[in-house]
């Protein structure tokens, strides 16, 4: 199963992809706010999403995305779905 | 579905840009647009629930245009008729389990209309990720575990009949790293694959293309959804004799870092997989290639560099380089 970190290097991958303006890969923290602190746009929060469940081959079936707040909310889902 | 900007009438279907997504509603009339959650512009869009709610065309449009939905021919057989549709709205009311990619405005309208689950953007979104490039680099040193058995059996047996137990661990440990990039590049595991090996000897897989180089302690695989080849060798520390230089490089190339010249045309080499090696014949300025150190190794990656991530694996956890 993948770790924490693991996970996160993963979601970092996704986010650069999801952007349209660059982002600092140290700056990415698990406290950093997912639609402020990166600047995601609709269609890039689309991206993110739709690319977390088939990178880790989970649905978001149950949950309204909005909720999720921070990376660490991202990340808290994935692992209890894995 | 094509979209104009009309008057609306009872049970179309009706859409409005919000930032760079559409939102979509059922129109009954000026005071009576069927939504399913609030338009992304809207203070209460973030953080709250969504439910299927009723607002007026202000609230629906928040100053932009209003496009109507006219069905295509197809479509139109297939559609229910205008009171049902509106009826499908009203029903649902109150409804929540809003999700972004399995069940939002547009998949609502779709519902009320046709009875079917549709979001363009959604399939436009997913279809632009699978088709995204891949080129996953993942570097570790040779940690000298036990030899076990690898899939395939062909390439097992290859393995187990080297003779020099250095090579032999090399291998072993080059496609086990292998394993490990497929199951965590594409999460698939490598009994899900099957193998091959050309005439020149070299290894093909038939749902990845991947490349494999081993130099002293370091072992390198790349894993792509297209053609990559990867190098890595350990630095010399010594000068390169003019006599070397002019076997491996262009007249172009002779006052370039060595190392640096000598991993890109072995990896443009592999990307290319092509023939028997000559690197007076690759040419480093055709190609587009990735150089970089590690501690005292030279590599280079050859392929779609948009999509490329290289990693050092350690503990059986792959870090970012």
């Amino acid at each position: 199963m993948l770790s924490r970190n693991e996970i996160i290097e993963k979601l970092k991958d996704i986010l650069v992809s999801a952007n349209d303006k660059p982002i600092e890969l140290d700056n990415v923290t698990e406290d950093k706010k997912i639609m402020t602190d990166f600047g995601l746009s609709s269609v890039g929060m689309l991206y993110m999403v739709i690319a977390i469940e088939e990178t880790f081959n989970i649905e978001f079936g149950d949950v309204d995305i909005n909720t999720f707040v921070t990376l660490k909310d991202v990340v808290d889902y994935i692992l209890g779905k894995l | 579905m094509r979209f104009v900007y009309k008057k609306p009438t009872k049970g179309n279907m009706i859409r409005v840009k919000a930032g760079l997504i559409y939102h979509y509603g059922i129109y009954i009339d000026n005071n009576n647009i069927i939504q399913f959650g609030p338009n992304p512009l809207d203070e209460s869009y973030m953080g709250k629930e969504k439910k299927v709610m009723v607002t007026d065309l202000k609230s629906f449009l928040k100053d932009s245009k209003l496009l109507v939905g006219i069905p295509s021919a197809s479509e139109q057989k297939k559609m229910f008729k205008k009171e049902e549709v509106i009826l499908n709205a009203k029903k649902r009311i109150g409804e929540s389990g809003y999700n972004i990619i399995h069940n939002n405005c547009e998949h609502f309208v779709y519902e009320c209309m046709f009875g079917y689950k549709k979001c363009s953007i959604a399939d436009l979104v997913r279809k632009k990720y699978r088709n995204r490039n891949i080129l996953d680099v993942y570097i570790k040193k040779i940690s000298n575990e036990n030899i076990k058995d690898v899939y395939p059996n062909t390439r097992n047996k290859e393995i187990k009949r080297i003779k020099n137990k250095k090579v032999a661990q090399e291998k072993y440990e080059a496609w086990e790293l292998l394993r490990f990039a497929i199951k965590r590049t594409f999460n698939m595991d490598i009994l899900d694959l099957t193998f091959h090996k050309s005439k020149m000897g070299r290894w093909y897989s038939n749902k990845i293309k991947f490349s494999i180089s081993h130099s002293n302690d370091y072992l390198m695989v790349g894993v792509s959804n297209k053609a990559c080849g990867v190098d890595i060798e350990k630095n010399k520390g010594k000068e390169y004799t003019d006599k070397l230089k002019r076997k491996v490089c262009l007249k172009k190339e002779e006052n370039k870092d060595f190392m640096e010249t000598w991993t890109k045309k072995e990896s443009i080499f592999k990307y290319l997989s092509d023939g028997l090696y000559n690197p007076l014949k690759i040419d480093i300025s055709k190609y587009e290639t990735y150089t970089s150190k590690l501690n005292d190794y030279t590599y280079s990656i050859c392929g779609k560099l948009d999509g490329l991530h290289i990693y050092l694996v350690e503990n059986d956890e792959a870090k970012r380089l």
